[in-house]
């Protein structure tokens, strides 16, 4: 075949492709459901790239429920999210669920990351027993830190962390124009995949964690959190 | 697309805000690329598209699962190649080689086409001093062009005498095709055969058998993009020297190689002392999805109080009530309808409510189950205790998953929280149908889909042209008028193509397959299929279907299928039996004369980790009596490659090229390139050679491939997303 020819069936594909239609009650199962499921990964990956506005404290303050700032620093995202739902941990601590617009989510024991739900590859759960400890005590604890991630042939594996947690010091820190003093806590984590450091900004009388850079396992990598509006 | 999403954000935050920011972070979609090598020692391909260094082969495997394309180029041979690490031992090649100017041609062109298999099995894996050590069978069955065998070891030194990158050394023993040149004896055995045949036998009377000869070579990965290589080879290119399309002068190769991205590599060379040469290599993981699946997350599980503090909350009057069912229907099933699962059906007691479900989008049935569950538990009363959740397809009651609610409210955030689930779960078989008192949704039929867009046809091996194809527009409609009543059909209109320019072979065999060219011929409008088909539930584990009609191509008739398969066996049987007319070429409504009673008895078994295996022995189109022996490897993510077989009485003169039917195939989710939740799959069947002996008829929704993603071994495989 000429490429005259390789031009003229690559053109007469895309055209029928981009015309295609289905319809009825269920799933189609032929090239027009396929043309589709490519064309809306497209839009959505083309939406990603929206411009933010500028974050405020009047902007923050106007909002009327709690907030948290979110940056993965491997996908170079930031955005916004808020409370979903709220457990005891049945030792007077929480464990809340946070999410953004998409239900993208989050979930925090105590502050501390536990899962990711709906970012690709998540860390699925995850045994924090004494990060919470250091978090609620406002002392160093060390101890093992295992990540429960999925995808990777959707099973779950675990990625064993050896920490050792460090008191690095009662520090001020700001956050969009609040003020919050807190003990920087510092864990460092070596596994068979390298090594791992968490950082934990805790209110320094009530363990609110205000800031941290915890890692999420390979897939969604480092998150760094913010709690702008509590 | 933009406007549903819109709409969510002002629906669940009613934060104009928030959904701006979001706008940005979209579903925290993450972009990987597709093509992954694991590390800067992960074994680069050769020329015949293996695990190797210029020429010749190494001693290592790649990493499990990895699947390779090699396609290189020098002295007018073209090799395109594709492997499979089928398990962290075993590698699998299939070959495609073009020789211009070999043999005289074929097909009536000046390229020589032959297609060849490897096998290599790694013995030793490397350790800190061992080097790997992997034993090879290079064109094992084939017409024995590039025949060969050896024994090759590779050690990885890292940053060798302080210099940067890593460095792979690699020394071997070559026999056949790889001794000819420098041959030091002949250690196992003085003389090999030489080859006679049809081609596709193994020709085992070969192997490692009269000279033996050494080769090796370096590889050093410079940096994490070029890697410089060079060899000495044993390899004489007797043929082609004689053919004069090589002009040898030396036994060294050199190359350099460029790693454009992760998985994607091209060399360029110097080969034997006259000759440039190129070669792109391209390998990707089955394991690593090109855009990973991603699921908008759950609503969150609620909690019951305890029955301490909260008895009046356990009541159980509500069973009673006659709306409880379509009540519990209407509230889960809104629910569920955001990740496309349907209700079927609804039985409630006070202590235990079973729903029959089925999504149209989830391949995953874990995360179904799950997503149930957690609807199941923030809706029910709180008396229910146990949560019964039938797993459906197309009618089929797949399995029953029993998941005890209080496992769904405290396991969730437990440490390895799917395993956590787990012993709280218990998976069996379902019954055919609810109870009688079930609530059934009336405005569950007819359900039905159409589409209409464009077909690619792909066909393979022509000697005058390695592929043909034919694109055109297709209208399909599947019409599922009532519980496993369905009316299928599909008609399709070419608007170019060759595939009517292959020749027609000669057969001494009823031309129950050989004809193809003949239906492409005769038609550019045509049936490709219509049929009706009613599928059914016997018993607890057995599985029937009865079709009529135009089942594909070149056949219609009427097709029977009864399958045993208990949802928590590994083993399944299956008998099948046909009555089968061959179609007019035109495909329209018409039959020719020919007719065939075929059918098969089947016995399918899932080894651990999804190594699936299929015998089907029976008798075939052209009347032939024998087995087809499958084997493949299915991952979680849906993920299948593997090969086939088929031996039957008919003789290796009588089949004619290639002695008997092989082939092998490989099937891809469309939710592994997108990472959106869809149950279409793209894949291809690759015959070796289209002859007439072995050859079944395709009949559309076959039981087994119907039933067993719902069923225990490949749920387990799915379980760790069970809480997405």
């Amino acid at each position: 075949m000429g490429i005259t020819n390789s031009i003229k069936v690559f053109s007469a594909i895309v055209t029928l492709l981009l015309a295609a239609c289905s319809g009825g009650t269920e799933e189609t199962t032929s090239f027009t459901g396929i043309s589709a499921v490519l064309l809306s990964s497209f839009q959505a990956k083309q939406t990603a790239g929206a411009k933010k506005p500028p974050l405020t404290r009047k902007f923050i303050d106007n909002l009327p429920v709690s907030v948290m700032e979110i940056v993965l620093e491997s996908r170079n995202i930031t955005g916004l999210i808020s409370p979903y739902a709220s457990r005891s941990d049945g030792q007077n601590g929480k464990i809340n669920t946070w999410r953004n617009a998409a239900n993208s989510q989050i979930v925090l024991d105590n502050g501390v990351l536990i899962a990711t739900r709906g970012a690709g590859n998540d860390l699925g759960s995850a045994l924090v027993t004494s990060v919470v400890e250091s978090v609620k005590k406002l002392k160093a604890i060390s101890g093992p830190h295992v990540l429960y991630v999925s995808g990777f042939d959707n099973q779950s594996t675990a990625i064993k962390l050896e920490c050792k947690m460090e008191v690095l010091g009662q520090i001020r820190i700001e956050i969009v124009g609040h003020s919050h003093n807190v003990i920087h806590l510092q864990e460092d984590c070596i596994s068979s995949i390298g090594s791992v450091t968490n950082d934990y900004w805790v209110d320094s009388v009530d363990s609110t964690v205000w800031q941290s850079r915890q890692w999420a396992g390979p897939g969604v990598g480092y998150l760094k959190l913010r709690v702008l509006k509590k | 697309m933009t406007e549903f999403f819109a709409a969510d954000c002002l629906k669940r935050f009613a934060l104009i805000a928030l959904c701006t920011f979001a706008s940005s972070s979209s579903s925290l979609a993450q972009e990987q690329t597709t093509f992954e090598i694991v590390s800067s020692t992960a074994p680069t391909l050769n020329f015949y598209g293996l695990p190797g260094i210029i020429d010749m082969p190494s001693g290592e495997a790649m990493q499990n699962a990895q699947v390779a394309l090699g396609f290189s180029h020098f002295a007018g041979t073209t090799r395109s190649s594709f492997s499979f690490q089928f398990s962290p031992r075993i590698t699998a090649t299939f070959r495609y080689s073009g020789l211009k100017d070999y043999n005289g041609g074929s097909g009536g062109t000046s390229t020589y086409w032959d297609r060849s298999f490897d096998f290599r099995y790694l013995l030793l894996k490397e350790k800190a001093i061992q080097p790997a050590l992997t034993v090879g069978l290079q064109d094992f069955a084939g017409t024995g062009i590039y025949s060969a065998e050896y024994l090759v070891m590779t050690k990885n030194f890292l940053q060798p005498f302080g210099l940067s990158g890593n460095l792979k050394v690699t020394a071997g023993l070559g026999w056949g095709r790889l001794s000819s040149y420098g041959s030091v004896g002949s250690p196992l055995g003085g003389t090999r055969p030489t080859w006679t045949g049809l081609g596709g036998e193994p020709s085992a009377d070969q192997w490692f058998r009269g000279p033996m000869a050494p080769f090796g070579g370096i590889e050093w990965q410079i940096s994490d993009k070029i890697g410089l290589k060079a060899e000495y080879s044993n390899d004489a290119y007797n043929a082609e020297t004689s053919a004069n399309i090589i002009d040898r002068k030396s036994q060294f190769n050199f190359g350099a190689e460029y790693e454009v991205s992760k998985g994607f590599r091209l060399g360029a060379y110097y080969l034997y002392g006259s000759e440039i040469g190129v070669n792109a290599q391209i390998q990707f993981n089955p394991n690593r999805p090109s855009t990973p699946f991603n699921l908008a997350g759950p609503r969150p599980v609620i909690v019951r109080p305890s029955r301490a503090t909260s008895p009046e909350s356990y009541g159980t009057s509500w069973a009673e009530l006659e709306d409880a069912p379509s009540d519990i229907q209407k509230v889960i099933g809104a629910e569920l309808e955001d990740v496309g699962i349907k209700i079927e059906a609804v039985s409630v007691s006070p202590n235990r409510v079973e729903l029959r479900v089925h999504s149209n989008d989830l391949t995953n049935q874990a995360i179904v189950v799950g997503r149930v569950a957690r609807s199941m538990a923030r809706i029910l009363p709180d008396s229910v205790e146990t949560f019964d959740i039938v797993l459906m397809n197309n009618s089929l009651a797949m399995s029953k998953v029993s998941v005890q609610r209080n496992a769904i409210e405290t396991q969730e955030f437990k440490p390895n929280a799917s395993a956590a689930l787990l012993p709280f779960v218990v998976i069996g078989d379902a019954d055919p149908s609810g109870p009688e008192s079930a609530f059934i949704p009336q405005d569950q039929f007819p359900r039905f889909s159409w589409d209409i867009g464009p077909f690619l046809a792909l066909s393979f091996f022509d000697p005058a042209k390695p592929i043909r194809a034919d694109a055109g527009i297709e209208v399909s409609g599947n019409f599922n008028f009532a519980p496993g009543w369905f009316i299928g059909g599909k008609v399709r209109h070419k608007l170019i193509g060759n595939s009517d320019k292959s020749p027609v072979s000669g057969s001494a065999l009823p031309a129950v397959r050989t004809e193809g060219p003949l239906y492409d011929q005769a038609a550019d409008t045509y049936l490709k299929n219509l049929y009706i088909s009613k599928q059914w539930k016997p018993s607890r584990a057995t599985y029937a279907r009865v079709t009529v009609g135009y089942f594909e191509q070149m056949y219609g008739g009427l097709s029977s299928e009864l399958l045993w398969q208990p949802a928590d066996s590994p083993l399944g049987l299956g008998v099948e039996a046909n009555y089968v007319k061959k179609r007019d070429y035109d495909q329209r409504l018409g039959f020719q004369d020919y007719d065939i009673v075929t059918g098969h008895a089947s016995v399918y078994y899932n080894f651990n980790e999804n190594y699936l295996a299929q015998v089907d022995a029976g008798r075939y189109l052209a009347g032939d009596y024998g087995a087809t022996f499958r084997l493949s490897r299915e991952f979680a993510n849906g993920w299948e490659i593997g090969g086939f077989f088929t031996k039957t009485d008919v003789s290796a003169a009588d089949f004619g090229e290639g002695s008997f039917d092989k082939g092998f195939f490989f099937k891809a989710p469309l939710d592994w390139f997108t990472g959106t939740p869809s149950k279409q799959t793209i894949g291809q069947n690759i015959r070796i050679i289209q002859r007439d002996g072995g050859q079944r008829v395709y009949v559309p929704k076959r039981l087994y491939n119907q039933v067993r993603s719902g069923q225990q071994n490949e749920l387990l495989a799915d379980w760790g997303r069970v809480w997405e």
